[in-house]
């Protein structure tokens, strides 16, 4: 089975330099974390490691570090079992941001799999540079290595979805929602799984007393500002809401400390500044407003704003680049009231593992697929939104003799 | 209306370029206070918005608060009781956006009407003019839901008499037998001829220019609204747009004015040196929209407008999505007093707005 001419030619080839599907399909699958795949990975971290421009920024710093030897050995399951890979996977990369669809075709290339990626063809710095590198870094590696990791861009049409779906054995949605929904129109072989990583939404939790205590609230802000400002607050995993444990007493006394370090460090990171962003902002504040009793905190300026809401009914994307809600509650319980079904990344500060194990025993809450220390929101691991994306991405091979 | 609006009367009653900065911050800014206070009395979600945001009741124009444009998309909102509704305009926007809901009652509508009389006869005059449509007549067929483009075509009817409209309905070709017969029954008169920027340069101005005809119309004025985007696309400035307009068509004075329809009857015109103007009843401020400060002459920034006219909705200051500058304060060559000020287009990233609607962009 063959890919039409006429859907070929509507898909560009991004990486690497020569490279086309029919390579990318006639590719050697490997073993997983087989030298050669573990050589790609590599080439890909000393290249980001090399340039300048992808040095100076923290997202791909923090793929580099990810993509370390050591830290990839210890993906590599230990259980024994017998795993091959799935065959092809065609991963669907969300355009919001723009290092995630590597982890997870970095992660495929890891299990042996022949990847062809789609990327947004939403133009973006990062995802130029990006590009530049994983050419760069696939030039390198000899001509069938590199064929297993094409990036191509082509218009969201359903007869190319159809087409490149209609070869995959395994079949990874990032992008939201509407993405998700999208592609799942075009149909899979029997065979083939599928991983979708819809639309998420994502907050951080502080005990007000621990924050009074803690001996580095400056660090702490610095991290909060840096989960929620990196990739603009766009990212599923950016908190949108900090919700405060604790009294209103203390937890008036923590605000006040909190926020004014958290302006600080979003001025220190002197992201550029857009007046779309400050719009969006406004007409947000402006219609929790209008819903209900709120107070908008005093900032400086519109690089950060803060509404109080006393009942936060649900938690939404109402703007980016800097934007909060918040709300005091007594306890993690409160919480679990409030959780949705698409809630994934809990940043916690002061609230023990073993509360929220407690928490989530006793009110098993439709959401929540992570929680981490503050500046730890982003940081891809190889289980996301509930998945072992290793073992997803492999099939076992059950041997009884 | 039972509260006391002094103020407001005094103000959509004087001139309209009458007023210097001393009596117009006053007497407008006793204005805005006094629908401030009557929009916190009348719709509880802009009374939720000002207590969230806690301020001192107003004392002059710019202490006035504002909400973004985009709040009457997001939700309903009205100062009036839904039996009060005398007519709903809704805004331009691209398929599958939400567009702008502007509920008006006969007080407001007829305030609407008012201002823009008052300041389109300041720039054409008392007198009735033979007046050319620039559009097609099917734009204002259904009169109960008006598009932004039909509501701005009904509004200016008034200002011309014996109307034709230039295009047809079928294609928006040129209706020649229509425009012929109005041409050699108006010749070398001044009429007045209104449409929508995008309209009258793609289906007028160069449809006269490719059939090679030239109109000849001395001493009339041209008026024209709804953005610069789709020009500024094909390249096309305001002077190329002007000196067109005159070759072709004879129209020697041409006004574009910049308005919303959340704001109708508010409008800025361009008056023969190229400054838009702001009327006594309304003004304009240009913000920094890190800290929504209110910037100088000369400094670029989002631009707010406020209007002593809306009572039936809580739009009278309004944060638009456009980028503006100040270009001076009572100090025009053309001598009319007040505010004047460039538009320098949208903000980037913003979604389609302005008053042309769907037809012109999907053409």
């Amino acid at each position: 089975m063959s890919i039409a001419p006429e859907i070929i030619r509507q898909i560009s080839i991004m990486a690497p330099a020569g490279g086309s599907i029919a390579a990318t399909l006639a590719a050697p699958r490997a073993a997983p974390f087989a030298p050669e795949r573990l050589a790609l990975v590599d080439a890909v971290r000393k290249t980001i490691l090399a340039d300048p421009a992808a040095r100076s920024r923290p997202e791909m710093v923090a793929l580099a570090f990810w993509a370390r030897a050591a830290s990839l050995a210890k993906l590599a399951p230990t259980d024994g079992l017998t795993r091959a890979p799935r065959g092809l996977a065609l991963h669907i990369a969300p355009g919001n941001v723009d290092t995630m669809f590597l982890y997870s075709a970095l992660l495929s290339v890891l299990a042996g799999n022949v990847n062809i990626v789609r990327v947004s063809g939403r133009e973006s710095d990062a995802l130029t540079l990006l590009l530049r590198l994983l050419n760069e870094a696939l030039a390198t590696l000899p001509v069938d290595v590199r064929a297993c990791l094409l990036i191509v861009r082509y218009p969201a049409e359903k007869p190319i979805n159809d087409a490149l779906s209609a070869h995959a054995d395994v079949r990874v949605i990032w992008g939201g929602d509407d993405t998700v929904r999208e592609v799942r129109a075009s149909p899979l072989p029997p065979h083939a799984s599928e991983l979708t990583f819809p639309s998420k939404v994502s907050a951080a939790v502080i005990d007000a007393a621990a924050w009074a205590a803690a001996p580095d609230q400056a660090e702490q802000a610095r991290r909060f500002a840096l989960d929620a400002i990196t990739f603009g607050q766009q990212a599923c995993s950016s908190p949108l809401a900090l919700f405060w444990r604790g009294d209103a007493a203390s937890v008036a006394a923590a605000q006040a400390t909190f926020w004014p370090l958290v302006e600080s460090a979003i001025a220190a990171a002197n992201e550029p500044f857009a007046a779309r962003a400050a719009v969006d902002k406004l007409v947000a504040e402006q219609m929790l407003a209008a819903a209900g009793a709120v107070h908008h905190r005093d900032t400086s300026d519109y690089r950060l704003r803060v509404t109080e809401t006393p009942d936060l009914a649900r938690l939404t994307r109402l703007a980016s680049d800097g934007f909060f809600v918040e709300r005091r509650i007594d306890a993690l319980e409160d919480l679990a009231r409030l959780v949705q079904r698409d809630w994934q990344t809990i940043a916690s500060l002061g609230v023990s593992g073993d509360d929220w194990r407690a928490m989530l025993t006793a009110t098993r809450p439709h959401g929540i697929d992570r929680i981490v220390p503050f500046g730890q929101a982003l940081a891809f691991g190889h289980v996301w939104d509930g998945v072992n994306l290793l073992t997803s991405l492999t099939r076992i091979v059950s041997i009884e003799v | 209306m039972s509260e006391n609006m002094q103020a407001r009367d005094a103000v959509l009653a004087a001139p309209p370029f009458a007023l210097n900065a001393a009596e117009k911050n006053r007497l407008l800014g006793s204005a805005l206070a006094e629908l401030t206070l009557h929009h916190a009395g009348h719709c509880p979600q802009y009374a939720g918005i000002l207590a969230a945001q806690g301020r001192a009741a107003p004392i002059g124009i710019a202490d006035v608060p504002f909400l973004p444009v985009r709040l009457f998309k997001e939700l309903d909102l009205k100062s009036i009781p839904a039996d009060a509704v005398f007519k709903t305009l809704t805004s331009s926007g691209t398929t599958g956006q939400v567009p702008s809901r502007i509920y008006l009652d006969q007080a407001t509508a007829q305030a609407q009407s008012r201002a823009l009389a008052a300041i389109t006869t300041n720039f054409i005059g008392k007198d009735r003019r033979p007046m050319l449509i620039i559009d097609h007549p099917g734009v204002v067929r259904d009169r109960t839901s008006f598009s932004a483009r039909g509501a701005g075509i009904l509004g200016m009817m008034t200002y011309g008499r014996a109307h034709i409209y230039a295009l047809n309905d079928e294609d928006m070709g040129l209706n020649l037998p229509a425009i012929t017969e109005f041409a050699e029954k108006h010749a070398g008169k001044p009429i007045f001829a209104f449409g929508f920027t995008f309209m009258v340069w793609k289906y007028f101005l160069s449809a006269l220019e490719r059939a090679g005809i030239t109109l000849d119309f001395p001493g009339s004025v041209l008026i024209h609204s709804g953005g610069w985007k789709k020009l500024e696309d094909e390249a096309v400035s305001n002077e190329q747009f002007k000196s067109v307009a005159l070759e072709r068509a004879g129209f020697d004075h041409v006004h574009n004015f910049y308005g919303m329809v959340e704001q109708v009857g508010s409008v800025f015109m361009e008056c023969d040196h190229g400054r838009l103007h702001a009327p006594g009843f309304a003004d304009v401020i240009i913000r920094d929209p890190l800290d929504w400060k209110p910037l100088g002459i000369g400094q670029e920034g989002l631009i707010q407008v406020v209007s002593a006219i809306p009572l039936s909705y809580p739009g009278h200051s309004l944060l638009t999505e456009d980028r503006g500058v100040l270009t001076g304060e009572d100090d025009c060559p053309c001598g009319r007093m007040g505010r004047t000020f460039r538009v320098l287009g949208r903000i980037p990233a913003a979604e389609m707005r302005g008053c042309s609607d769907t037809h012109a962009a999907a053409a």
